[in-house]
């Protein structure tokens, strides 16, 4: 497959307010892809989109080969999705919301209890797996929703700020992780703020703004057509891009 | 009645007791009044000579809001309760001071109740109307009265909890409370009723509440009472205004904390893995609510109430008329479907992303929200079904839940068709006391409109059905008749509801 993830023209309004306006890239096996923006630019509305949380008004979608728009359930079988608002199951400890997802994901819970058991203990949530998830800080309950991601290896992960209230060391283990997942062939679509994060982790990067991607390619590919000088950070670019005219 | 009082009636015994003494005394407000306000009826003389009057009705009202306060003084919190995060984290950072704060906080609860007791304002009116006096003044008193006792409840008790925190490296609370309950006790036992300590402090709320109601009450009598309890309402809230600098933000503490500490959700680990989908969903989403063994008891425990109800009243020979128990169904089931649609909003709806996303199929989802509200509308229905089979010997009542089912359904499709599309264009705050904001305030005050209305219907078809027809025959085939349709209807509703949850955007 040359291409796991792929977007084109993709466009959505809310109560006629345009988000996004024809939104396009694609992202291969083997890639971790950042999708960067300033706020309201559109960034959880595209992930969104991928995943068929939101319907868009035009554009096309594909994940795994398969259209998201019609065959949903192929493609969102090789998808793991991570959402921006650290939203879980309050009243679920994380051992149950980990066996919840894995049943609805059609798995049984000996096929990913062990990947599961390893990932715990990167995260060190050992201690957590039997309180309720309404008890757990943001940063523990957003370990447990990339778990959930993760644990059935998808060929796709869409993760809307995957990091938020996470700790140093929690990050690490996750770029790790991820990277990893990567090296195996996966896709990854990632948005973050952390742009430390991003400049270790993403192969490439998009940044979104005002609902068109105005740039995108390697960190290096993207310094040099923002002509900031080989020395300048991610937030350079970034800065630069959005704050003005373009480039 | 008192958020901030939340703990104390929830959690320890003597709370749980004053709260079924405020059940068991709202029953009654809403099943004695008929006999009270026409002034002439034949008591019971079992009750006359029990001293069971308007005024000690209203005694034992006053007391049960001076009981309430005493136990906030000695058992509640040394802490205020934020309904939403954002109040907590952000409103007090800003330059607020503690009396805004606590002023506004308790009118803007006050001013909510007004949402909530429009369906009590809907039905009380036709009875006063009926029963007292065919003029609007009674039913705008009592619209108007509804959210000052609110208001002045609420702020007893927040006075009685900022003592708390005043003194909250003392023992003055404690020990004040119980003098004051000793000292009451006692000279109650001393006069032979309710002593003047324990009534005086809720009388303002009483008066209106009651007093209503009767007929030998007049107007003039009725508008004086609410001026008390106006005057009384600004008194207690100017008072909380010059005793809120005793309290500090750290006082203040978001709902959910509270709710976490209380220890709501302690309960076994459960096993989610699943073979099938279905299993895991309805695992999770009635599982762990309708079919769990904490609310099959209080289903019992109330099925049990209703027949004890119903013997009581039979054997007491009150006469109790179709038209309030209707009322009393009517409002009975209106609340309890608001607050089961509300927890269905904040522990399923909020997670709609989830099922969404990874299940092949969206109709365990479907099936599992429609079964539980249905559920929740039938128990309300077997409670009253329970009572009237009892309390008229007629048996062809049970079979209520069953005629009633088709209308449940599509008043199920309704409210979930509502709430979903709710969820879908705005974004379902998680630690909000309710999940919603004030518009979706005004939609649950529809919704609880709507299954108030459809019990009234029910209820009185049945009623007519039971009244006029030939035989427990003709029942049970209008039983059957009904059960058939409500599979059908069951179907399209399902089908309806999927498409929905389908085609939302989940924001």
């Amino acid at each position: 497959m040359s291409t796991a993830i792929l977007v084109e023209g993709l466009v959505k309004s809310y109560n006629r307010v345009p988000v996004l306006r024809g939104v396009s890239f694609s992202v291969r096996p083997g890639e971790v892809y950042g999708l960067l923006g300033p706020n309201g630019a559109g960034k959880t509305t595209t992930l969104k989109s991928l995943v068929g949380l939101v319907r868009p008004d035009d554009g096309r979608i594909e994940l795994c080969g398969y259209n998201v728009a019609t065959h949903r359930l192929q493609a969102l079988s090789c998808t793991g999705y991570v959402p921006e608002l650290t939203v879980g199951f309050d009243y679920l400890s994380v051992r149950e919301f980990l066996e919840f997802v894995s049943s609805l994901r059609g798995l049984r819970w000996a096929e990913v209890e062990d990947y599961v058991e390893r990932l715990v203990n990167l995260f060190e949530l050992e201690r957590y797996m039997d309180e309720f998830m309404g008890k757990l800080s943001r940063g523990t309950v957003q370990k447990a929703l990339v778990i959930s991601a993760l644990m059935s290896r998808p060929k796709v992960l869409v993760m809307d700020e995957p990091t938020s209230g996470m700790d140093p060391e929690s990050q690490r283990v996750f770029r790790e992780e991820v990277s990893r997942l990567a090296r195996e062939g996966a896709a990854v679509v990632l948005s973050s703020h952390l742009l430390y994060n991003v400049e270790r982790l993403c192969t490439r990067v998009g940044i979104l703004h005002k609902g068109v991607i105005i740039t995108e390619g390697s960190i290096d590919e993207v310094r040099r057509k923002a002509a900031t000088g080989e020395n300048s950070t991610l937030e350079d670019v970034f800065l630069l891009l959005t704050r003005g005219e373009g480039y | 009645m008192a958020k901030n009082g939340l703990n104390p009636l929830l959690k320890r015994s003597a709370g749980r007791a004053v709260l079924a003494l405020l059940f068991a005394l709202f029953v009654f407000l809403i099943a004695v009044p008929p006999f009270i306000i026409r002034g002439v009826a034949p008591y019971p003389s079992l009750l006359t000579n029990a001293g069971l009057t308007r005024n000690s009705i209203k005694d034992a009202t006053g007391a049960t809001l001076t009981v309430t306060i005493i136990l906030t003084l000695i058992r509640g919190r040394r802490e205020i309760a934020a309904s939403e995060e954002a109040e907590h984290e952000l409103l007090l950072a800003l330059p607020v001071t503690m009396a805004e704060y606590l002023v506004g906080k308790t009118l803007y609860f006050s001013f909510q109740t007004l949402f909530y007791t429009i369906p009590l304002v809907f039905f009380a009116t036709p009875l006063l109307y009926t029963y007292v006096e065919p003029s609007p003044t009674r039913p705008l008193i009592f619209m108007l009265s509804l959210p000052l006792i609110a208001l002045y409840s609420e702020t007893l008790v927040m006075l009685a909890t900022l003592a708390r925190i005043a003194l909250s490296r003392t023992r003055l609370p404690e020990v004040t409370g119980y003098a004051y309950l000793a000292l009451s006790g006692i000279h109650s036992l001393m006069v032979s009723r309710l002593s003047p300590l324990l009534t005086l402090p809720g009388a303002p709320i009483a008066g209106p509440m009651i007093d209503v109601f009767s007929r030998r009450v007049d107007t003039y009598t009725l508008v004086v009472e609410f001026l008390l309890l106006l005057a009384s309402s600004i008194a207690m809230v100017a008072l909380l205004a010059v005793l809120s600098r005793v309290t500090h933000p750290e006082n203040i503490r978001p709902l959910y904390e509270m709710l976490r500490e209380m220890g709501l959700w302690k309960r076994k680990t459960v096993r989610l893995s699943d073979a099938s989908i279905d299993g895991a969903v309805r695992k999770v989403i009635l599982g762990l609510s309708i079919t769990s063994s904490r609310h099959l008891f209080l289903v019992g425990t109330g099925l049990a109430f209703s027949s004890l109800l119903a013997v009581v009243l039979r054997g007491l020979n009150i006469s109790v008329d179709a038209l309030t128990l209707s009322s009393f169904g009517a409002v009975f089931l209106a609340s309890e479907a608001t607050i089961s649609t509300a927890f269905t909003v904040q522990r399923d709806l909020s997670n709609l992303w989830l099922y969404r996303l990874y299940p092949a199929s969206l109709k365990p989802l479907t099936r599992s929200l429609m079964t539980k509200t249905a559920v929740y509308y039938v128990e309300g229905l077997l409670l009253l079904a329970l009572f009237r089979a009892v309390y008229d010997s007629r048996p062809a009542w049970l079979l209520l839940p069953i005629t009633a089912l088709p209308l449940m359904i599509l008043a199920t499709l309704l409210i979930l068709s509502t709430l979903v599309r709710i969820a879908s264009r705005r974004r379902l705050v998680r630690y909000s006391s309710r999940g919603f904001y004030m518009v979706e305030d005004l939609t649950a005050t529809a919704i609880m409109g709507l299954s108030g209305l459809t019990a009234i219907i029910v209820l009185a078809l049945h009623e007519l059905f039971v009244e006029y027809s030939t035989g427990f025959l003709n029942v049970f085939m209008l039983a059957t008749g009904s059960g058939l349709i409500s599979v059908l209807l069951w179907k399209i509703s399902e089908d309806i509801l999927y498409g929905q949850i389908w085609y939302s955007d989940v924001q």
